[in-house]
């Protein structure tokens, strides 16, 4: 009987404990409380998480298409590079047509050499300029020739020439058409002596010059 | 002897129908997965993290390498004294087409001893004519439509007799506005 006694309390042990693995029931308190912890988590911590990291990748968006676009500008200039040290000849024109510098003797020899061709006699030329102005010898000039800033300026200038018409007309032409640009601002044309006329011009040129002159 | 089970029965009945049970369960399994789902996103950020800092490196690089580059001076020289150039030559007046544009509106009889133009549309001419009706004849050329497109608002000053060559002829002085489309190329 006492063995019957054990045998019985050790088989009632085991069921219990299988009976406790089995029993244990989540309450609907836990599971409440389990869908407090979800919503907390994911209102709490995973969505900034998740907001933070959208705003982060339209970033690398911006900052990838702006790498693309200084690579592109990068790109050009060494182009244009490229281009420049294979167009001297159009780069003389252009120079000729609007100097880097206000060198006046240069604009009276271009005006003399022009009324020379057409056979006009020249009369006059004189061009007004700052004065103390460098004509010359400018060390920041030519040691840092593109370096400085430009600005466009302006200067005005009298032609008296004498001639028949047709060499006045021929002189205006050569003017208009020459490299340098040079605009009329005004003309006068006055019958002269036999076939000749006078003509004045007031003109103007113009020069690309540092913008600490 | 019959054994006496102390132990609580167990109601059959409630294992098949655990509610709280099977929801407590997909909630923690949802909640497993909310959490896997946060260190992927953890190990993301740290990524993009890095690769930004990567592409404002690379940025700053190539910033550097243009504003470095040694040509750039030059190019951006050459590039607004063409643009300069472009300025200037739109406003430039070609004054020898005045000649032929005044030809067509002068009487044969006329002869201009003084011409003045400027750049602003302004001509001003001295002009000789055999006669009064000759002066006339002049003026009513710019009454026509197809002159006075090019010149209008005719004015007339000071008309003399002078003796020329020709014998006795009128001077007079002539202002008038005329088309600065005239001068363009």
């Amino acid at each position: 009987m006492e063995l019957n006694v054990i045998k019985n309390f050790s088989e009632t042990q085991k069921n219990f404990k299988f009976n406790l693995k089995r029993s244990y029931q989540f309450s609907l308190f836990e599971v409440l409380l389990l869908i407090i912890v979800i919503a907390i988590f994911y209102f709490f911590i995973l969505s900034p998480k998740k907001i933070r990291i959208k705003d982060i990748k339209a970033n690398v968006v911006v900052l990838q298409e702006e790498l693309s676009s200084v690579d592109s500008q990068v790109n050009v200039l060494k182009a244009l590079g490229a281009l420049l040290r294979q167009k001297e000849v159009q780069l003389g024109m252009l120079d000729e047509a609007l100097p880097l510098d206000n060198r006046i003797t240069k604009l009276e020899i271009l005006l003399s050499n022009i009324a020379a061709a057409s056979g006009v006699t020249t009369g006059d030329i004189t061009f007004s300029s700052e004065s103390e102005q460098v004509f010359a010898g400018d060390k920041m000039s030519t040691e840092n020739k593109y370096k400085t800033q430009r600005v466009l300026r302006k200067v005005a200038g009298n032609i008296y020439v004498i001639g028949t018409f047709q060499q006045l007309k021929g002189f205006l032409k050569s003017l208009e058409e020459s490299g340098r640009v040079l605009n009329s601002k005004n003309i006068e044309i006055s019958a002269s002596s036999d076939d000749k006329f006078d003509m004045r011009i007031l003109l103007e040129a113009y020069y690309f010059s540092p913008t600490n002159e | 002897m019959a054994q006496i089970n102390l132990l609580k029965q167990e109601n059959n009945s409630s294992k098949l129908w655990n509610l709280p049970g099977i929801l407590a369960k997909i909630l923690l399994l949802g909640l497993l997965l909310i959490v896997g789902y946060y260190a992927w996103l953890f190990i993301s950020e740290k990524t993009l993290v890095k690769k930004t800092v990567s592409l404002e490196k690379q940025i700053q690089e190539a910033k550097i390498a243009g504003l470095e580059y040694k040509d750039r001076d030059i190019i951006f020289t050459r590039q607004t004294q063409l643009q300069e150039l472009e300025k200037i030559l739109t406003s430039h007046a070609y004054f020898s087409k005045i000649f032929s544009a005044i030809s067509k509106v002068t009487l044969k009889s006329a002869v201009y001893t003084n011409l003045q133009a400027n750049a602003n549309g302004e001509v001003s001419l001295s002009v000789i004519v055999p006669s009064v009706s000759e002066l006339d004849k002049f003026l009513q050329v710019f009454d026509a439509p197809k002159f006075n497109q090019n010149f209008s608002s005719v004015r007339v000053s000071s008309w003399a007799k002078v003796r020329t060559e020709d014998g006795i002829n009128y001077k007079f002085e002539v202002k008038m506005q005329f088309n600065p489309e005239i001068l363009k190329f």
